[in-house]
């Protein structure tokens, strides 16, 4: 019932907004984001109480075919809705504070977004979770188009049939599925209930990654990426890179891990080296970045690699560092774009050798930078930390070698962050930004959560971690009883 | 049956009302004309029981011949109501004959769905035909609309010729021009190998002037100049309702015809029969040629046209793959394909008549002149595209998965499809980022409120019927 409520509230106001005026659809837009945190806050409350019938609901959709409308909210699944509900407001809040045109169809579409997401999150059924799939493209697709910046054209259509590209190879990989269960149903438990031979493993596999590696992405299908973080406009960015990668991820331990152990155990080697490789590349990459947007765009690619590598790790520990650094990286990020939007907009640049000295005209815009950015560097009592310590824990016990050289992120992650905030805040005084004012109140209702979650999550990760601890290890067991089987 | 006669009347009807001073209400009485036979053939397929035959067995009605008439009509009722601006004083000067050549040509493309008879099939094609060949030239002052005429017709000339001697050469072997008669006679030639080239040609060559009417590669040649040259919303009737008539036509011909002789082929040679191999063949190279040469056009119209080809390359696949579910898909394919082109081609009429160009530059900043509009066309594109929760989408997702239940070994075909589909979101695209992707604005195009809701309320099909298919599902399961 909460499940398929976060969905639909949301659908409903999103489309009511397009018919509003602006003011009022961007005001309906945040309180609907707010009451869908509020719902999803009571989803932890009824998850924690157990009554899960209340998190899942499955209606009759398509009957003929064997298609339900079945969504429903586990320990992982959980945690990304909460993701979703929690920076959905602040992306909002952001984008009060700019004038775009339309504003009123900006907000549904964002509102849109969010519920195509809560869609992905929460299927239980392949069709609805492929249709939501494609649904959250649409809407980032336009929010890039019409408000991107220059050269946003060919960047968001590049976007676009990368991704594309990615969903009808995975409809292939389910239309195969579908085709091998003996009733004829679209119901992920029904597909985790077939015995699948290594053949046709192997190619679900390959459907299935190729829309999962594109989405998160993992090098080298990760060209689209840089351009289109830099070009979308920040609220778009943060979508993108906040939630949507995270649909690529979440896809991986929804699908693959259980569906098609055999490859994932035989092929694991290469995506992982696949991952370290986007690690270190994306890290130089960074370093080397003028533009500090840009190099937020990079290190994402190094930050989504550790992640891929603690996917096909294999164990327990490593697939807790996944669930909890995917929200960990989610609010952090978020935040490291939203502090590049504030200095974008009051200096009007982001490079960074013209910037400089901004602590002294704006104390307060520098503190919450350094807390943001320390999490983003994965300091002890961040969030940051948690994740990327047992995602490094995890893929250790996996291999020492992929472990060691993947451990580099965190000090290129010191040596090219640090550096961008010793160009953008420290230094000498600038009189060309005089005029930059600190952080105003209505920012500071953006910054404040990502504070507190930060720091929240980095001082008792256990709270989270205990969510998801439940389905990650089934999740685990099926993998390794599926490839003993073989 | 009804049907026939008073959709034949209301051609006639149509034809002669000019005379008697009825110019103004044409448009009118023929929508409310063919939206009433629409309830008749409904009421019909309620009231009757089993199958009806008439004209010596010549015209069979069954649930086959209802549904797809259904679909039809539905087509010509949709294309009258969108085409309302058409027909407004001044717009065009001969109303009532482009009325009564639009309905006869519906007559033909309701004998299509009910034909068993080889003799009627080539009747229906030409009934659907001839009216298209003189339309296609109706605007009579402009070149391009001359040269579309005289193009399509001897070409559609040549097509019928090249059918009609397929049928000759089956009667010759068979003995019959019945459907039927054809599937059994067939089984006796399989006794005697002197006339299986006949059979072979005469299959092939039918093939090949039905191929023609539903514009699969290599017989595609005609309609990009042909679809271009035309008026608009004729392009609209041609590649909408001619073209699911025709693969009605073509699906009935194969399936009822040569699938229990393609079974015995299986049979006895162990192979799949040599028609098989040809539908697949045309299908592929079909799928192919019609994206990647739509990839490179300038203009929205040229472009609808090879999206046009590309798309009856799925459709082909039903034909090679006969089965309730293929058919079921056959019928939500050519609806929702339908649906879509039709509002493509009523926007793109709108637009074009407000600034006399469909080249992609035309449609720069609609966007934010159009809003409405432009989201109608996004909403046509991205059913053509096959993009969730269109119903575009789902007419692929079915078909698709029609296809694998019926042979898993054919996933290759799946993947060209799929890749067929990658490339076509290309150049569907090309017009919702001239809408939406640039700051220039464009001039406001007008468009009447009564059109504009019409417009409207035809593309929230594609939306509504995308969410809940379960309605064209029932109905195409009722077919067979």
């Amino acid at each position: 019932m909460i499940a398929a409520l976060l969905i639909l509230f949301p659908l409903v106001t999103g489309l009511i907004c397009f018919a509003l005026p602006g003011k009022r659809a961007s005001r309906l837009a945040l309180e609907s984001s707010i009451l869908t945190f509020l719902v999803s806050l009571y989803a932890f409350y009824a998850f924690i109480n157990g009554q899960n019938e209340l998190l899942e609901v499955s209606y009759p959709w398509i009957p003929s075919i064997g298609i339900n409308f079945h969504v429903g909210i586990d320990g992982i699944s959980l945690l990304l809705v909460f993701l979703t509900a929690f920076l959905t407001p602040l992306i909002l809040l952001s984008s009060q504070s700019k004038a775009y045109s339309q504003s009123s169809n900006f907000n549904a579409l964002v509102i849109l977004m969010q519920a195509a997401l809560i869609g992905v999150f929460t299927a239980k059924d392949a069709f609805v979770f492929y249709v939501f799939w494609e649904l959250a493209l649409i809407p980032i697709y336009f929010i890039s188009l019409i408000w991107g910046g220059e050269n946003r054209k060919p960047v968001t259509f590049k976007f676009f049939i990368y991704t594309t590209v990615g969903s009808l190879l995975m409809l292939a990989s389910i239309l195969i599925l579908y085709s091998l269960t003996p009733t004829g149903s679209f119901e992920i438990a029904a597909f985790y209930a077939l015995p699948l031979p290594p053949i046709y493993q192997y190619i679900i596999f390959t459907g299935f990654f190729l829309a999962f590696a594109i989405k998160m992405p993992i090098f080298p299908l990760h060209t689209w990426q840089p351009d289109t973080y830099v070009t979308a406009p920040t609220e778009g960015t943060m979508l993108l890179s906040g939630i949507m990668l995270k649909m690529g991820i979440y896809g991986v331990i929804r699908w693959i891990l259980p569906l098609t152990p055999i490859p994932v155990v035989e092929w694991g080697w290469i995506i992982i080296l696949l991952a370290v490789i986007g690690i270190v590349y994306a890290s130089i990459i960074a370093l080397k970045q003028p533009n500090f947007k840009r190099m937020v765009a990079y290190v994402s690619i190094a930050h989504v690699g550790l992640m891929a590598a603690g996917l096909f790790a294999g164990n327990e520990v490593a697939l807790q560092g996944v669930v909890i650094q995917m929200l960990a990286h989610g609010i952090n990020v978020v935040g490291m774009f939203y502090i590049v939007d504030l200095i974008t907009r009051r200096t009007g640049t982001d490079v960074m050798d013209q910037l400089g000295g901004l602590r002294n005209q704006a104390p307060l815009l520098a503190t919450f930078f350094l807390i943001i950015l320390m999490a983003n560097i994965a300091l002890p009592l961040t969030n940051g930390f948690i994740g990327e310590y047992l995602l490094i824990i995890g893929l250790f016990q996996h291999d020492v070698w992929m472990a060691a050289v993947a451990a580099l992120t965190i000090i290129f992650g010191a040596a090219y962050m640090l550096n961008g905030y010793q160009k953008i805040m420290l230094g000498a005084k600038k009189e060309l930004y005089n005029h930059v004012t600190d952080v105003t109140t209505k920012e500071l209702l953006v910054l404040v959560p990502i504070t507190i979650m930060i720091i929240g999550m980095g001082v008792y990760p256990k709270f989270f971690l205990d969510i998801s601890a439940g389905p990650v290890k089934e999740i685990v067991n099926a993998l390794h009883q599926g490839y003993s089987m073989k | 049956m009804n049907a026939l006669i008073a959709t034949s009347v209301l051609g006639l009807f149509a034809m002669i009302s000019e005379i008697i001073g009825l110019k103004k209400w044409i448009w009118l009485i023929s929508t409310i004309g063919i939206a009433g036979i629409l309830g008749l053939t409904v009421y019909e397929a309620i009231a009757m029981n089993g199958t009806q035959e008439v004209f010596y067995g010549m015209i069979k009605q069954n649930n086959f011949s209802s549904v797809f008439s259904g679909l039809l009509l539905s087509i010509t009722l949709l294309w009258f109501l969108l085409a309302k601006d058409h027909y407004r004083e001044g717009n065009h000067a001969n109303p009532s004959d482009q009325s009564a050549l639009i309905i006869f040509a519906t007559v033909g493309g309701l004998i299509l769905t009910s034909y068993t008879n080889l003799t009627m099939l080539f009747l229906g094609i030409e009934i659907v035909s001839i009216p298209m060949f003189i339309l296609a030239g109706s605007d009579k002052k402009n070149i391009l609309s001359n040269e579309s005429s005289l193009k399509y017709f001897i070409m559609g000339a040549f097509a019928s010729g090249i059918m009609l001697f397929g049928i000759a050469l089956l009667y010759g072997a068979t003995g019959s021009f019945d459907l039927e008669g054809i599937s059994n006679g067939l089984m006796m030639v399989s006794q005697n190998p002197s006339m299986f080239f006949l059979v072979l040609i005469g299959i092939t060559f039918l093939m090949m002037g039905l191929a023609f009417k539903v514009s699969a590669a290599p017989f595609h040649f005609w309609v990009p100049d042909v679809y271009e040259g035309a008026p608009t919303v004729i392009t609209a009737f041609m590649s909408t309702f001619v073209k699911t008539a025709a693969f009605v036509a073509f699906f009935k011909l194969f399936v009822f015809g040569f699938y229990s002789f393609g079974m015995y082929w299986i049979q006895f040679f162990k192979t799949e029969p040599v028609w098989s191999m040809q539908l697949l063949f045309l299908s592929a190279i079909t799928i192919l040629v019609g994206n990647i040469v739509a990839v490179s056009q300038t203009n929205l119209k040229r472009t609808l046209a090879y999206s046009g080809i590309a798309q009856a390359g799925y459709i082909l696949l039903t034909i090679l793959l006969p089965s309730p579910e293929t058919l079921t898909a056959l019928f939500i394919y050519t609806a929702s394909y339908s649906i879509s082109t039709l509002v493509a081609f009523t926007a793109l009429y709108h637009v074009q008549k407000a600034k006399n160009d469909y080249s992609f530059d035309a449609f720069r900043g609609l966007g934010k002149s159009n809003p409405g509009l432009a989201v109608v066309l996004t909403l046509a594109m991205l059913s053509l595209g096959g993009i969730p929760p269109t119903l575009g989408f789902f007419a692929k997702f079915y078909l698709f998965k029609s296809i694998l239940a019926f042979n898993g070994s054919l996933i290759w075909i799946i993947l060209l499809a799929i890749l067929g589909s990658l490339i076509s979101l290309y150049y569907y695209f090309k017009v919702i980022i001239s809408m939406f992707g640039g700051d220039e604005t464009s001039t406001k195009v007008e468009i009447n409120l009564s059109d504009r809701i019409i417009l409207y309320a035809v593309a929230s099909l594609i939306i509504i019927l995308g969410l809940i298919p379960s309605i064209l599902l029932e109905l195409g399961a009722m077919i067979i």
